[in-house]
């Protein structure tokens, strides 16, 4: 068989439709290079890319189209088929002549582009992008090998076209809305590549395989309009499916509206493991509803309001946000918080900001239902001069109370907390002022280093957790932690707002002064996850779960280790704010939501409301 | 006796769960115009398509030229000119661009052959296949499908949508040009007129079985109509082969196949009142076996 006779054949077969196809994607750039000139405004290429990007992919899929069409007519069909030549290799010849030219119509305006860019490279602007280039190219092939392969099946241009173009959308989403794990066999291929290449590649040869077989064993699936719209509903339907169950597979046991007078107010606190409702309530799970049960009076607000006001004299800030360290000692609770204080000055640009002069750790405790203040420690000395951003954490490990101010960490024994005891003399630590890993685009196997706290009197396991979460958990230290401890392996996990990915570092070891950690995972967000989390408030690790909280977003991953970052549950709703979070001790959440009625008048009573959610644990 | 140049054993196909050909025996003998008759839509495209390799048989075998059409489809292919029913053809190309593609198929293409072949149907080698008329298409297709000379030709219903002229020229063509030349020519078709002065073999195909399969000659031989009065001891359960019976006014048509001196003594013997016999053509024939109505009484 002389295969150029078939290469010409199929060049000649489609010439009118190349012409066509050259003319539509050469018209604007060509009309954009002229008037450019004219107007002396250069060549902008902008459209050359939405072209080469939008319109040349979808030529591409009638080329394809065109190609098979003028070939698959039923008594062309046998003509060509009853010569003696490998039906494989005609095929194949076909679908490459097609492919080739496809390319070369995607080819002239971005040739054209870099042509004109070139000649008149002063008056060219940044709209001509090699990024788009290769996408570009991908999606074209994906789009010309869809159509080819669905066009031998069904033998219908237009629907054959259609229903390609579609199959290309709904194959471009899917790994967007599948998660990215590599337990999952679809994500595989995904995860081969970040930009979905060898994915798109895939779908390319799978489709060009269907047309060799369809050809061979002359395969023809009867379509109708009925079974095209069927299709579409088919697609959409999976669509949807994948929709939900990403965002809304964590049931919701109970809806309870309550009443709440302060704006953010965090609702939510732990004693110990236990959650409390206001400082009231303990809360816990009862036949799938929200139990209540009293705590031992009313607490009210734990940081007394001459000091929650700043005193009217100071510029201050709180650690924790609102004052809720607690512990229970026998039948008393004492709650835990540090106060820094200082004045406005004006900085060197000339702007204002606080200059922090002093820090105190108070001590109050509940008695007849109001906090009182029973101890309050001086801890000025932990902050250098100058300090415009006070760093300020907590932790309690049994007994001890350990206070990070600045960089100094100050041990208390807390056995009796109206009589704290200073366990050691302050301690320097190494300041906070460093690189953020979660912030950065760390590639899957960098180390990094995390100085230890030099604490005493807790074993070496909870020196690595406290180290570990005053560097990347400082905020929310006091209540949670980031750090999973499986089998004696250490590992901490975060949110990198940077890549968009959920990560776990491993602890390798420990050298005198530093623990060194590598990345061991990284857990791109989904497509549907990116659009419904907003900004990640906050990240936690609990009984072998990461939970991620965002505005109007819940997440919860399951982090063993064998089996990688896998996603449990997904709890979205997109006009609500959570305001608060807590892991019941059954493993089921509580959630407190805040809806606000954009559309009320401001003084109205319906503005804002607050639930709260009992949501099963997954 | 030599290998036949086509056999066919309890050849199966089904589209889906609509069977077409249900255990299909036949057998071409070499050198022969063998005339494959049968209504539309009985399978004789089936079964052709499952003579070139186009699809796979469910069960049965089917060798062309001793060869098996399922695993050697492109030796088979070399060897057999095709021509399918309303033969579509690359429009856009010119006559000579077709010849030369066709030619890239074969390495034993015979371009002298063909440029008879081209002045002798007066085809012109320089318009688009597209602006031919029918006859001259028709033409063309019976060249493209002679080209290499093959062993075994198979028309499908060649001159299907041919006036009666053009179809006529056609069929003069081929008898020219292949009953001379020791090629097996596999000639299907609805029409009978058409095959009847070209085929030396007939066969039958009705509902996907063949019904008859036999020289031209015998067919017509074996295949009588006795014209009967009505007779109350006339009962035809017991005697085989009948293929037609019905009653005009006061007179009964019996056809009967594989009709034998025995079958006519015995028809005669059971209508006292005397019978009249008669000898059918291949249109009458056809008829008989694929409408005829075998009720007994």
């Amino acid at each position: 068989m002389k295969i150029q006779a078939i290469i010409h054949q199929q060049i000649s077969q489609l010439k009118w439709q190349i012409l066509v196809c050259v003319g539509l994607v050469m018209v604007l750039p060509v009309e954009e290079f002229i008037v450019g000139l004219k107007d002396g405004h250069g060549f902008s290429g902008g459209i050359t890319v939405f072209i080469a990007f939008i319109i040349a992919p979808l030529l591409a899929g009638l080329i394809a189209c065109s190609n098979v069409q003028a070939e698959m007519n039923d008594k062309l069909y046998l003509f060509w088929r009853s010569k003696p030549a490998g039906i494989k290799l005609m095929v194949a010849i076909k679908y490459f002549v097609g492919l080739a030219i496809s390319i070369f119509i995607f080819a002239c305006p971005v040739v054209f582009g870099f042509i004109v860019t070139f000649l008149y490279n002063e008056k060219v602007s940044s709209g001509m992008r090699m990024f788009y280039i290769p996408l570009c190219f991908v999606l074209a092939i994906m789009i010309y090998s869809l159509c080819f392969g669905l066009n031998v099946l069904i033998r219908n241009t237009a629907r054959g076209w259609l229903i390609g173009i579609l199959l290309t959308g709904f194959f471009l989403l899917l790994p967007f809305l599948l998660p990215l794990n590599h337990k999952d066999v679809f994500s595989v291929f995904v995860l081969l590549t970040s930009r979905y290449l060898i994915f798109i590649i895939i779908i390319s040869v799978l489709s060009f395989v269907l047309s060799l077989f369809a050809t061979q064993y002359d395969w023809h699936l009867k379509t109708n309009l009925k079974s095209l719209l069927w299709t579409i509903a088919g697609l959409v339907f999976v669509l949807l499916m994948l929709f939900s169950s990403q965002v809304a597979n964590i049931k919701i046991l109970e809806e309870k509206e309550i009443q709440t007078s302060f704006h953010n107010e965090n609702l939510l606190n732990y004693i110990g493991d236990k959650v409390v409702y206001k400082q009231n309530e303990y809360i816990s799970t009862n036949n799938d509803k929200i139990s209540l049960s009293n705590v031992g009076g009313t607490m009210g607000q734990a940081i007394p309001a001459g000091l929650s006001d700043g005193g009217g004299r100071y510029n201050h800030d709180v650690y924790p946000h609102d004052g809720r360290l607690i512990k229970q000692v026998g039948d008393d609770y004492y709650c835990f918080y540090i106060f820094a204080h200082g004045g406005i000055v004006k900085t060197d640009r000339g702007s204002s900001t606080i200059e922090y002069h002093g820090a105190t750790l108070y001590v109050s405790k509940v008695e007849r239902s109001s906090w009182v203040l029973v101890r309050e420690i001086d801890l000025s000395e932990c902050l250098d001069e100058n300090v415009y951003n006070v760093f300020m954490a907590m932790r309690i490990i049994e007994n001890k109370l350990f206070v990070f101010v600045d960089n100094s960490l100050v041990t208390y024994d807390i056995t009796n907390p109206e009589d704290i005891q200073q366990v050691d003399a302050k301690i320097n630590v190494v300041s906070m002022q460093r690189y953020y890993v979660f912030g950065s685009a760390f590639e899957k196997g960098s180390e990094i280093e995390i100085p230890i706290v030099p604490a005493e009197g807790i074993s070496e396991q909870e020196k690595i957790v406290l180290s570990i979460d005053r560097f990347y958990n400082a905020r929310n230290m006091y209540e949670s932690s980031i750090v999973d401890i499986f089998n004696g392996e250490i590992s901490f996990y975060g949110y990198n707002f940077s890549t968009d990915c959920f990560q776990r570092y491993e602890v390798m070891y420990r050298e005198p002064y530093v623990i060194k950690c590598r990345l061991k995972e990284s857990r791109q967000s989904t497509f549907l996850e990116g659009l419904t989390k907003q900004r990640m408030n906050k990240t936690f690790v609990k009984n072998g779960k990461l939970y991620c909280v965002a505005d109007n977003t819940l997440m919860v991953f399951d982090i063993h280790p064998d089996k990688g970052i896998r996603k449990l549950g997904h709890f979205v709703r997109l006009d609500y704010r959570i305001e608060d979070m807590a892991v019941l001790e059954d493993g089921n959440m509580v959630l407190h939501l805040r809806w606000d009625h954009l559309f009320s008048p401001a003084n109205s009573v319906e503005k804002e409301k607050n639930y709260l959610y009992l949501l099963k644990g997954p | 006796m030599s290998e036949p140049a086509i056999k066919i054993e309890g050849l199966h196909f089904s589209y889906g769960k609509k069977q077409v050909l249900k255990g299909v025996n036949l057998e071409v003998p070499k050198g022969s115009i063998f005339g494959f008759l049968g209504r539309n839509g009985t399978g004789k495209t089936t079964l052709i398509k499952t003579m070139l390799g186009l699809q796979k048989p469910h069960s049965g075998k089917c060798l062309v030229g001793g060869m098996d059409s399922f695993t050697q489809t492109l030796d088979i292919r070399k060897r057999i000119g095709f021509m399918a029913e309303d033969q579509q053809m690359y429009g856009w190309m010119k006559v000579k661009q077709i010849i030369k593609w066709a030619a890239g198929f074969y390495p034993d293409w015979d371009y002298e052959f063909t440029d008879k072949l081209a002045v002798k149907f007066g085809l012109p080698m320089n318009i688009k296949v597209k602006e031919l008329s029918k006859g001259q298409n028709s033409s063309l297709a019976l060249l493209l499908a002679l080209g290499h000379r093959p062993d075994i030709v198979i028309l499908d219903d060649p001159t299907l949508g041919l006036d009666p002229i053009a179809r006529k020229d056609f069929l003069r063509h081929v008898i020219e040009l292949l009953q001379t030349d020791g090629v097996t020519v596999f000639f299907s078709s609805h029409l009978l007129y058409e095959i009847e002065p070209v085929a030396d073999h007939i066969a039958i195909l009705d509902k996907g079985v063949i019904v008859k399969s036999c020289t031209t000659e015998q067919l017509r031989e074996s295949v009588r109509k006795f014209v009967i009065a009505p007779s109350p001891q006339a009962d035809f359960s017991e005697m085989q082969g009948i293929l037609d019976a019905f009653q005009t006014g006061n007179t009964i048509s019996v056809t009967v196949e594989d009709c034998d001196e025995s079958k006519r003594a015995k028809i005669k013997s059971m209508f006292s009142n005397g019978t009249q016999e008669t000898a059918l053509n291949l249109d009458e024939i056809f008829e008989a076996y694929v409408i005829g109505n075998r009720g007994s009484k």
